[in-house]
């Protein structure tokens, strides 16, 4: 049998794409570390995060009991920074599952009835998407408060209009395809052929925005705190512990308070994008060749 | 034509869901006033004399036609807290976000655009490979860390830039904000790089520069005068599609810096339960960016004969 030159090129190609790489099981496993740590922070006997003078005010890194050094009022910045990242990954992961809930259903429903509904839907989006979303988050937070709850409703409500959008357009093209008849032939309710047809087919592609979605909310937290937006006090967030440290006079002389968040913020930042997008090309590739 | 007028449709149903929306969410707080007096709202005359003065009665219809009113207006009342009129706290601050916003896009096309041509000019060599990465990266690294991260470095380990906005002249407005603009244009330009160096590898190929190098004109002048221009119409929907994240970005930016912009604006006015003012702020915002990207579409009409053909059909 002869190869043509371009199917030889994608045999010799396709082994190296389809593995996922060194750096993305790296990026896994500091996913893995920061979400054990987390969840685990209760049992971990960790400094109390709030206690001043758990050492002396800025000691440097891997000073004794403060691995991660401590901040201007002593306080242990691991323990401060995990205790951080419980609500910041809380953020991260489940506003944008509240996104992939609603605006998944919303666009598939949307995109397989078509007519007055999507119409409705479709407008919905677009005014969601006509503010910029921390101005429409800013609208939100000022008015309802700034609980935990009521954050991660907002940043999960941002991400509906995103999310929907994609499962719509999505969802019109693949409802369109012979399978998709066929199921509807044979007499399917509308609920099984999203179920079994078109969910299969969308739910990747999903998946793959909806984790850039959690790199967005995690940043948008951070943002927020900013602006005095984030969850109130005394609950830590990665983004607060960034802002309290980035003024003047204690970044001067306590840099690690704001760089011990700012660095798990970005590793974990680029860990889920990294992951996000070699995922992407992984799925492209296997699609590529089921369908060749 | 068509097109044109069904987007000012588009724009004007967007501008009165948005301006609904805004209005709307002071109502959220059930009586506003509550928050707004704290504990002066026991005192029943104070109470109703602040409702007379912020508006606060009559039926919620009225008020909206009201206050959109005197928004379009100019008037959008006074801070409760400082006495001010917002429109004069909005036309003192919102020059200056606006200022960083502009500086920080030049910035980040000035990045991108020379970086995204060379490497397409050599793509998938060494120049391509680098860049790309590195755009990956930065487009992960968010604003305000980059600017902690330049703060520190430039500022407050050493005296290169100021760490505070400094108003004197043009030029010392241009240096304090080189830094925040900075760290806004780097995720920006990542992303621009990105989409023009795509767009380039494919009108690269395309047979009219094949023609043109076969004239015999020199490899510059084909890539910034023949291959730019064509390959900038994604480029242009980017810019418009960022203008999003780079407003956001900017607000947060200005904290950092004590940049006077509107993002300082927004962290005293949410300190003093200032919803007045918040609330003008916001609208403002949505409805620049509502219009601004409204020109944006209309723009590529005009980059595109394309488009405009096709829209003629």
């Amino acid at each position: 049998m002869q190869l043509a030159p371009s199917e030889l090129v994608d045999t010799l190609d396709a082994p190296v794409r389809r593995r996922l790489g060194f750096a993305f099981w790296l990026a896994v496993a500091w996913i893995v570390l920061v979400i054990g740590l987390a969840v685990l922070a209760p049992v971990l006997r960790l400094a109390d995060p709030d206690k001043i003078l758990h050492g002396q005010p800025g000691e440097g890194l891997l000073s004794g009991r403060n691995w991660l050094g401590t901040d201007d009022a002593g306080r242990d910045l691991l323990s401060r920074t995990i205790w951080g990242s419980r609500v910041s990954l809380l953020i991260g992961f489940a506003s944008v599952a509240i996104g992939f809930v609603v605006g998944g259903l919303t666009g598939m429903i949307a995109g397989y009835r078509r007519g007055w509904l999507e119409r409705i839907v479709v407008g919905a989006y677009d005014v969601m998407l006509a503010f910029p979303s921390l101005v429409l988050a800013l609208l939100l937070l000022t008015f309802l408060g700034r609980d935990l709850g009521i954050v991660l409703l907002v940043i999960g409500v941002l991400s509906i209009a995103p999310i929907g959008r994609l499962a719509r357009a999505n969802t019109v093209a693949i409802a369109s395809r012979e399978f998709v008849l066929a199921a509807r032939a044979l007499g399917a309710t509308a609920a099984r052929t999203m179920r079994r047809e078109i969910l299969p087919n969308v739910v990747f592609a999903l998946g793959g925005l909806a984790l850039l979605g959690s790199a967005i909310a995690i940043i948008a937290e951070g943002g927020l705190a900013y602006l005095g937006l984030s969850v109130k006090d005394p609950t830590l967030t990665w983004g607060k512990l960034i802002s309290s440290g980035s003024s003047g006079s204690i970044l001067r002389d306590y840099p690690l308070a704001a760089f011990v968040p700012i660095m798990h913020l970005l590793l974990t930042v680029f860990s889920v994008n990294f992951i996000g997008d070699r995922l992407r090309q992984h799925f492209q590739t296997r699609e590529g060749l089921s369908a060749g | 034509m068509r097109y044109l007028l069904r987007r000012a449709a588009h724009l004007v149903a967007v501008l009165f869901a948005v301006s609904f929306i805004t209005f709307i969410s002071m109502n959220l707080l059930g009586d506003p006033l509550k928050s707004i007096l704290g504990p002066l709202y026991a005192d029943k005359q104070v109470r109703e004399e602040a409702r007379a003065e912020l508006h606060l009665e009559g039926s919620v219809p009225e008020r909206y036609v009201e206050w959109v009113a005197d928004a379009v207006q100019g008037d959008f009342g006074r801070s409760y807290n400082t006495r001010e009129t917002v429109s004069a706290v909005i036309g003192e601050r919102l020059p200056v976000s606006l200022m960083l916003m502009v500086y920080a896009q030049v910035l980040a096309l000035l990045i991108a655009v020379p970086v995204a041509v060379a490497a397409a000019y050599r793509a998938d060599r060494a120049f391509d490979r680098m860049s790309t990465a590195a755009s990956f990266v930065f487009i992960s690294v968010p604003g305000f860390a980059s600017a902690v991260i330049f703060l520190y470095a430039f500022a407050v380990r050493n005296d290169l830039f100021p760490a505070r906005y400094l108003d004197d002249s043009f030029f010392d407005r241009l240096y304090s904000m080189f830094l925040p603009a900075l760290a806004l244009a780097l995720p920006l330009g990542a992303v621009y790089m990105r989409v023009l160096r795509n767009d380039m590898v494919n009108t690269l190929q395309e047979d009219f520069v094949m023609f043109a190098r076969s004239k015999g004109i020199s490899t510059f002048r084909i890539l910034t005068r023949h291959a730019l221009r064509p390959s900038s119409i994604s480029l242009m929907t980017v810019v418009g599609i960022q203008i999003g994240a780079l407003l956001a970005g900017a607000l947060v930016v200005e904290t950092i810096f004590s940049i006077p912009g509107l993002g300082m604006q927004i962290v005293r006015s949410i300190l003093q339960n200032d919803y007045v003012v918040i609330q003008a702020v916001v609208l403002v915002l949505a409805v620049t960016y509502v219009v601004v990207n409204f020109f944006v579409d209309a723009l590529h009409g005009v980059l595109d004969p394309r488009i405009r053909a096709a829209r003629a059909l």
